[in-house]
């Protein structure tokens, strides 16, 4: 397996588009909920939490540029080859795969949960499953030109949501956030850890970035986006806490929602409703950019074709659906993928860079400066 | 060709789903948008449930209906035997609790209308002087439109013009789970049958404790937030200003002068000046047009205005003196002092039931400033 | 078809004597009796002039061609022939093929005893209608003539839009059975040379019997012809057609077509109208906007009320919820069923409306969908919220300035209604985003079909989506990059005099 691609013109992405790929895939169903985890462990601090996550991921944003900086145009199953060695490599590619797999799966039914009860009380899993699939199926199999569309167009149509904020936080009660600074230092980091399932998404520009068209503009947009979600979140967390008491934040498990709950216009009565149908349009991208994710990185490291892999993804999803009607097991699922990811993105970079350098020192001293191709 | 098929693999599943959930046509519902809560004996809870009904056979769309169980829940499946369309929840913007309740806490009941989805965080709630089956029932026969539109019009009204803190569910909660803050409730009354807000409920947590006026209400609902265009009735005492009076056009000799005006804008700041002593500073601000007055004064004179701001600013304090010790005697705290003392306490914490044992110790210094814009017309 | 065609070019069936020929003839045109065969003698010679009456102008054919050939005193061969008939376009041809095709093309042939090749004057005789006003796409400000279904006269319409020598109107012949001529009409300096290329090739690789029309045409060359959507603008306006082509487009006139091709276009393009650039600019983007509105307002207007009134009451405002529930309550249908029934009728009036001869059958049709609608609210069998909400989609459906794109929507609303009965608003957000997956992955002409949006553009948006005074459109359409982008100088254009200059 080469560990350079070579991408067709055709299939390049302008790097301003990363903005929006970041952003899809960083908020997603986790972010309806995050403001109560933090909430719980920083309690009202819980907005320097998110600031503290989000410089962490500032910080593993530039690790995975230096990562990427000596290769050519590799993505992350090349570096890991280059790095261990075909068998681990492929190995750590594969749990790489595994996680995004896990990650898309909890996505889909989170979504569906909650589409259960904000909507369709008796709604079947399954066919909500297959709903959803098929969807993912029809953008994914127009590849990555549809795929960043989808983000794109998504991003636009979906972000008015934000402006609904308004009503909340005209009736905000600012003493919630009062005294400020009470909350331990290991209070907010674990706080910030948190935030690690919603924040997480953002190991895609490892797969992504052989794609970009101009890479010496590639960082901006990834630093913007990156940025741009932290502050959905911000706001969400500040909302929250000012918007509910503590007792509320802990009992509501999907506190961004309850937001939503109080808004009413002369036109429409509950825009609750409105807004969980519309966060298809948040989710979708979510979960199409990591099936594509999957797909790619299979045939990457096996070389099985994508569509052959692409539909026994999508029926596998809609089988596995089936089996997770519990609330107590999407909730373990979602703790799990919190805590892999946790190891996998936030701290596997940092390991990986100490790796390349010290192989890349090793290489030079012996006078094989280039890689090999 | 594989276009289509995917095509069709989309629409398959709808086809299949069609049989799979409830439709809930609005010709086929009795949607309920008023709720009155009773207790029965034996923890029973009486439900009496105003609903519209569209039903070709009858011109009125609005129905009672009434159902008893352990539960809410169960009490509305026990109304839905005795109606012909299913009963729903959905639309629900009145609740109603009969003072029996109120006074035995309704936290329970909320909880259940936080948890259900399908109910709105918009729904108003209003305690009856008598029973609220008593009010409802009663009402409909009185005002001969629906019953539970009437009450939440009384209430919106008071609401849109300032006069009464919100009494939604939402505001009711989080002046619940505020731990330095109680909750008021509007109090609606029978005046001949038909319903009226008479006047104020003041809530211990979820503990109906006793009635306020709504001239108190405003007091109140100027410390939750920025009141404007607010009607504002206050009687100040008439002798500073008696040799301003202009005796020839009304002859009586009343010990008071009655004022009739609008807040344009008011609003209080309060300070926490000693935490150890609790005691507390807030400032009040008034700016206000005077309508009517029960006795003519040349208002154009500035002394005149400023003699009669400074009477309503005393009226104001004594008026707010006299809220604070009411409810310090209730032991509930709608100002929300609570919260300011929590801010400023070291470590940012209350227990529950704490504050209501250290609010009746407060001491609070009121400095109102009454500001007259505009006086009408004539000047 | 072009290997049957060189063969033929040998077998020259010249020299021959005039009866033989008509024999000849005759066999090919059995049964047809038209074939006009004369022989006449001249100074010694015997000429032979054939043609079928009916394709031919006799008139000019007796003034310009028998006049001078048998007044003359002379005897004629080929080269006279062609040199002194005071006629222009005389061409020769040997081979049988070439006679009979030629005969059908509306050409007169002269044969000269014992000559080697035959000679021929196209005097065809061109049925056709006078120009007319547009119909189906007509216009209250600007041109309002339309094309006709003569190919002479559209050329004629294009070139007097474009008065440039950078038109090219290039001819292509297409069909197998019976050959049409075909126009690729582009700006050599402007347009896109892929854009021209993969048009051309796709008319040229086209192998069918016949083109009935252009709008076969184009199902025939489209990118996705399984989509519902138009990928290829359809016009009868020709002032719509040079303006397209002259921003670079390429354009394609057939003949015996009333409506040209337009391509690449987007998704835009079909709710564009040249009205919209010769009313001032503030007001063209407020009705290129409402057009928006009204495509996205007839799309979901109707699932809207469908999906709420079976599932969502929850979201209903009280005051709307007890006029729904009066007027729901007289209708024993489900929701769902209610609306196909009402959108159906719509929909057959607005068919039937088509039939009838003029416009006005049209506008009857709708008022009479109106009527039918009342007796039918007054019969029980909808409610009159869904009247007006019907109307109003349809209405805003005909806003589209093309009649295929406002067919498209049209047709929409069905799955998007059964999508709402069946799942309330998820089956709506399903059915809004399926689409715009689906509009992602359309192309015109290889182009994307959502650009300027996406591929994101912001200097097209102002093309597109709405439109800005014509100082600020110095660049054609970016998206679709072009050889020459710029229509003017951006400075000159910005350059502002001062008071009293």
């Amino acid at each position: 397996m080469e560990i350079n691609l070579n991408i067709k013109p055709n299939l390049q992405i302008r790097s301003f588009y990363l903005f929006f790929v970041i952003v899809s895939i960083q908020i997603g169903v986790g972010i309806m909920g995050v403001p109560r985890i933090i909430f719980e462990a920083s309690g009202r601090d819980a907005w320097i939490s998110v600031i503290l996550a989000f410089l962490y991921i500032v910080l593993l944003l530039s690790v995975m540029f230096l990562i990427l900086k000596p290769y050519d145009n590799a993505d992350i199953f090349g570096i890991q080859i280059d790095i261990f060695g075909n068998w681990i490599g492929k190995l750590l590619g594969t749990i790489y795969i595994a996680y995004f797999v896990l990650n898309l799966f909890t996505v889909l039914i989170t979504y569906i949960e909650v589409v259960t009860i904000f909507i369709f009380p008796d709604l079947n899993n399954f066919f909500m499953a297959i709903l959803l699939v098929a969807l993912i199926l029809y953008s994914t199999i127009g590849g990555i030109r549809v795929i960043i569309g989808v983000c794109f167009l998504f991003f636009i149509l979906s972000h008015w949501l934000v402006l609904l904020l308004a009503q909340p936080i005209w009736e905000m009660d600012w003493s919630h956030f009062q005294p400020m600074f009470q909350s331990s230092l290991t209070e907010l980091l674990e706080g910030a850890r948190q935030t690690a399932y919603t924040f997480s998404g953002i190991e895609l520009l490892f797969l992504l970035y052989p794609f970009v068209q101009n890479k010496k503009s590639v960082k901006l947009p990834v630093y913007l986006g990156a940025l741009w979600s932290a502050l959905l979140v911000m706001a969400a967390t500040v909302v929250v806490t000012g918007f509910f008491t503590p007792e509320e934040i802990k009992a509501r498990e999907w506190s961004v929602l309850g937001l939503y709950k109080i808004q009413s216009f002369s036109f429409v009565e509950r825009f609750d409703y409105i807004v969980v149908a519309e966060w298809m349009m948040v989710t979708l991208p979510n979960m199409i950019l990591c099936s594509w994710a999957v797909i790619y990185g299979i045939k990457r490291l096996y070389k099985i074709p994508q569509k052959t892999t692409l539909y026994v993804l999508v029926s596998l999803l809609a089988i596995a659906s089936i089996f997770t009607k519990e609330h107590y097991v999407i909730q373990a699922l979602i703790n799990f993928s919190a805590k892999l990811g946790f190891w996998i993105i936030y701290i596997y970079p940092f390991l990986l860079l100490i790796l390349v350098y010290v192989k890349k020192r090793i290489f030079q001293n012996k006078g094989a400066v280039n890689h090999e191709k | 060709m594989k276009n289509k098929l995917i095509m069709l693999l989309c629409f398959i599943p709808i086809l299949l789903l069609s049989g799979c959930l409830e439709t809930k046509p609005i010709e086929r519902l009795a949607i309920i948008n008023a709720r009155g809560i009773d207790l029965l004996a034996e923890g029973l809870i009486d439900t009496t449930l105003v609903m519209f009904q569209f039903d070709t056979q009858s011109p009125d769309i609005s129905k009672i209906a009434s159902g008893s169980g352990k539960t809410i829940k169960e009490a509305r499946y026990d109304a839905n035997t005795k109606t012909s369309f299913t009963l729903t929840p959905g639309q629900i913007r009145l609740e109603l609790y009969g003072k029996d309740v109120a006074e035995k806490g309704i936290i329970s009941y909320l909880n259940t209308l936080v948890r259900d989805a399908r109910t709105s965080d918009r729904v108003l709630l209003a305690i009856t002087d008598s029973s609220a089956k008593e009010i409802i029932t009663q009402g409909q026969q009185a005002t001969n439109i629906n019953v539970g539109l009437f009450m939440s019009g009384l209430i919106k009204q008071k609401i849109e013009n300032d006069s009464i803190p919100k009494p939604e569910l939402y505001d009711f909660t989080h002046a619940f789970f505020e731990k330095g803050q109680d909750p008021v409730l509007p109090l609606i009354s029978s005046a001949e049958g038909t319903p009226a807000l008479s006047s104020m409920a003041m809530f211990k947590d979820d503990v109906y404790v006793g009635k306020l006026s709504l001239d108190q209400a405003i007091l109140i609902n100027m410390f939750l937030k920025t009141i404007h265009s607010t009607p504002f009735d206050i009687g100040v005492d008439a002798k500073p200003l008696e040799k301003y009076l202009q005796n020839f056009l009304s002859g009586q000799d009343n010990e008071t002068i009655q004022l009739n005006g609008k807040v344009i804008k008011g609003r209080t700041n309060t300070k926490i000046v000693d935490p150890k002593q609790l005691k507390f500073q807030t400032d009040v601000t008034i700016q206000m047009n005077l309508l009517e007055l029960s006795r003519e004064l040349d208002l154009a004179n500035e002394e005149v205005t400023s003699t009669l701001e400074e009477q309503i600013e005393k009226q104001v304090k004594k008026q707010y003196e006299e809220l604070l010790t009411q409810t310090q005697k209730m032991k509930a705290d709608p100002f929300g002092y609570g919260e300011i003392y929590r801010i400023n306490k070291n470590n940012g914490e209350l227990k529950r039931d704490q504050w209501h044992e250290l609010y009746p110790e407060i001491d609070v210094d009121y400095k109102v400033d009454v500001k007259i814009v505009e006086y009408g017309t004539i000047r | 078809m072009r290997k049957a065609r060189k063969k033929s070019n040998d077998n020259s069936i010249f020299p021959t004597n005039l009866e033989d020929l008509k024999r000849q003839l005759q066999t090919k045109f059995d049964h047809n009796s038209d074939l006009n065969y004369t022989i006449y003698q001249h100074q010694n010679q015997q000429l032979a002039v054939f043609y079928v009456t009916y394709l031919i102008d006799t008139n000019k054919v007796e003034a310009s061609l028998l006049k001078p050939l048998l007044d003359s005193k002379q005897s004629w061969d080929n080269t006279k022939l062609l040199n002194q008939i005071p006629l222009s376009s005389g061409k020769k041809a040997k081979t049988m093929d070439d006679i009979l095709k030629g005969i059908l093309m509306g050409e007169v042939f002269i044969y000269i005893e014992n000559e080697k090749e035959i000679v021929s004057y196209p005097l065809k005789k061109e049925e056709k209608r006078d120009l007319s006003k547009a119909e189906t796409e007509s216009l209250v400000l600007g041109p309002q003539v339309a094309f006709t279904e003569s190919l002479a006269t559209n050329m004629n319409l294009t070139r007097k839009g474009i008065l440039s020598n950078d038109l090219v109107l290039e001819k292509i012949i297409v069909g197998e059975q019976s050959p049409k001529e075909l126009r690729l009409a582009y700006l050599k300096s402007v347009a896109n040379q892929d854009d021209i290329n993969t048009m051309r090739q796709r008319l040229v690789e086209l192998e069918v019997d016949e083109i009935e029309d252009s709008s076969v045409l184009i199902q025939l060359i489209e990118d996705s012809s399984s989509s519902i959507f138009p990928q290829f603008y359809e016009t009868e306006l020709p002032d719509r057609f040079s303006y397209s082509i002259s921003k670079g487009r390429v354009g394609v006139l057939v003949e015996n077509s009333p409506t040209g091709i337009i391509a690449p276009i987007t998704l835009f393009s079909f709710l564009e109208s040249t009205e919209d650039l010769y009313m001032r600019w503030n007001i063209g983007s407020f009705f290129r906007i409402l057009r928006f509105i009204a495509m996205v307002i007839s799309v979901l207007l109707t699932p809207m009320y469908v999906a709420v009134v079976t599932y969502h009451y929850e979201i209903i405002p009280m005051p709307l919820l007890i006029t729904l529930g009066q007027s729901r309550a007289n209708v024993p249908f489900p929701p769902i069923f209610e609306a196909m029934l009402l959108e159906l009728l719509i929909e057959l009036l607005r068919e039937a409306g088509a039939r009838l001869p003029t416009k006005v059958g049209q506008t009857m049709g709708i008022v009479g969908g109106v009527v039918v609608g009342t007796a039918a609210v007054q019969a029980g069998l909808t409610s009159n919220t869904l009247i007006i909400l019907v109307t109003l989609s349809a209405l805003a459906s005909f806003t589209a300035p093309s009649y295929l794109m406002g067919t498209t929507i049209r047709v929409l609303r069905f799955p998007m209604i059964i999508l709402g009965g069946v799942l309330g608003l998820i089956g709506i957000m399903f059915g809004i985003c399926f689409l715009i997956i689906h509009l992602l992955k359309l192309t015109s002409l290889g182009r994307p079909y959502l650009s300027p949006v996406y591929p994101f553009n912001w200097q097209d948006l102002n093309k597109t989506l709405f439109r800005l005074p014509y100082n600020m459109q110095t660049k054609r359409f970016v998206s679709f990059r072009l050889r020459d982008l710029y229509r003017f100088d951006k400075d000159k254009a910005r350059k502002k005099k001062d008071i009293d200059e």
